[in-house]
């Protein structure tokens, strides 16, 4: 049902708009994780993420009027800002300053280590998650945790853009595989 | 449009990671606010990708909440303007498209089908094409809501599992092997509040045509029929059983098919006590 869940979405963002605290608390207490997520795999230094993940929220919370639901989930424009202020702390003079820069090393990929899943029954989704070819994880995790392009990635991970393209669609393929376990 | 071969180019899984271009994103909002299976296979991207982020979540530190609350009530209180209560209701009636657009196609469709069957009345011999073109559109009309119907069922019941696990109220009882099959577990999900159930297989051997597994709720020692259950390549990831008002433990024997009324305790294969 896919409408049920759409008015559901629909109300949460209404009260959000309205400026319905109960909302962006709601947000948080679902989201963050998944948020902070994004934001620390950019910016490994714990503090300065938990900084930015503050700001997001101020910045979700201020500009809820701007979210338009044909553009997408909520979700998914919560995400973008998350990705995207992170991104700009990385472009800030006092971060390079500071050479905390951040290289694309494997041990990003494995910071799950980090997280203290407080929903024991969701630990089995994990470990399917985890079956996912590693290439796929990293294609999502450099593209959409990152906020790499097409043509970034392909420097990166040195393939044809041409590789990264076909990746992307077979990773989202197994992703949603993966979900349609759950029937 | 061949809907199907735009949603196998690729382009939808560009839109959600993020990489798509101006113009697709513009072109993907709005191919996919005309065409409902478009917008239902953005949605299933969309929501498959959240539930990896969440899966792949890393929880804040604990104070973390109370300074983004305190941050949140100190910003500039938020007016409710008729002009925003005026764009809040565009987007309501957006969201009502699919079933908006399904009345408009089929009103366009019966529209265009008056029109064109008047036109070729008057050219009599096309009346045979019309027909059978009539029948065409109506049966990819009723194909194209059957895949709808379908996703949003599929959606409905992940979802449905999703809550079932991440429910506060639930009970996950972990059931271990006995000496008849040590390495066989499984999960089951009690709702203490609602009673409801269901069983998680992992690892049970697949039972011979003529019996079943049936899970017991044991209560001071005594066992209460729980439901019997399926162990084959196409279980569900969980299977509703019947309701339990109380248990401390739970265990699953391998009865005839069907079920028996009092377990067969040589043929137990599972037991799991609930922690208290």
């Amino acid at each position: 049902m896919i409408k049920a869940r759409e008015i559901e979405e629909n109300e949460l963002v209404s009260r959000l708009q309205e400026g319905d605290k109960s909302a962006i608390e709601y947000l948080y207490d679902n989201y963050s994780a998944a948020l902070f997520g994004i934001i620390h795999r950019i910016l490994t230094d714990r503090d300065l993420a938990e900084d930015t993940l503050q700001e997001v929220f101020v910045r979700i919370w201020n500009n809820a009027q701007k979210y338009k639901a044909n553009k997408g989930r909520l979700f998914t424009w919560m995400a973008n800002i998350a990705r995207n202020s992170a991104i700009d702390v990385t472009r800030s003079k006092s971060f390079k300053k500071s050479a905390k820069v951040q290289s694309l090393d494997n041990n990003v990929y494995q910071t799950e280590d980090e997280s203290r899943q407080t929903r024991p029954e969701l630990i089995g989704l994990r470990d399917k998650v985890k079956n996912l070819d590693a290439k796929h994880i990293e294609i999502i995790e450099i593209i959409y945790y990152k906020g790499f392009t097409q043509a970034e990635a392909a420097e990166e991970l040195e393939m044809p853009l041409g590789t990264v393209k076909s990746r992307v669609k077979i990773a989202l393929r197994e992703l949603k595989k993966l979900m349609t376990i759950l029937f | 449009m061949d809907t199907k071969e735009y949603i196998s180019s690729g382009i939808l899984e560009e839109y959600v990671m993020g990489t798509a271009s101006e113009q697709e994103r513009q072109e993907v909002e709005c191919l996919s606010s005309i065409y409902p299976e478009v917008r239902e296979e953005l949605a299933i991207l969309e929501f498959s990708l959240e539930t990896f982020a969440q899966l792949k979540g890393i929880e804040p530190s604990e104070g973390l909440k109370d300074k983004v609350m305190a941050k949140i009530d100190a910003q500039p209180g938020k007016l409710v303007k008729m002009a925003e209560r005026g764009e809040r209701e565009k987007v309501e009636q957006v969201h009502d498209r699919s079933i908006t657009n399904w009345k408009f196609s089929a009103a366009a469709a019966a529209v265009l089908l008056v029109a064109v069957s008047v036109w070729l009345f008057v050219k009599q011999d096309r009346i045979a094409d019309v027909i059978a073109e009539n029948q065409n559109l109506q049966n990819q009309v009723d194909e194209l809501r059957g895949e709808q119907l379908e996703n949003q069922q599929q959606l409905a019941t992940v979802e449905q599992h999703l809550k079932v696990i991440s429910n506060p109220a639930t009970e996950s009882v972990e059931l271990l092997g006995t000496e008849l099959e040590p390495g066989a577990s499984s999960l089951v999900y009690w709702n203490k509040n609602s009673k409801e159930t269901f069983v998680r297989v992992e690892s049970l051997p697949k039972p011979p045509e003529d019996k079943q597994y049936q899970l017991w709720a044991l209560k001071d020692g005594k066992p209460i029929d729980a439901g019997v259950f399926e162990v084959d390549g196409n279980t569900a990831f969980l299977q509703n059983v019947k309701t339990v008002s109380d248990a401390d433990a739970f265990a699953v024997t391998l009865e005839k098919r069907g079920g028996s009324e009092s377990p067969n305790l040589e043929a137990m294969y599972l037991m799991g006590k609930i922690k208290s």
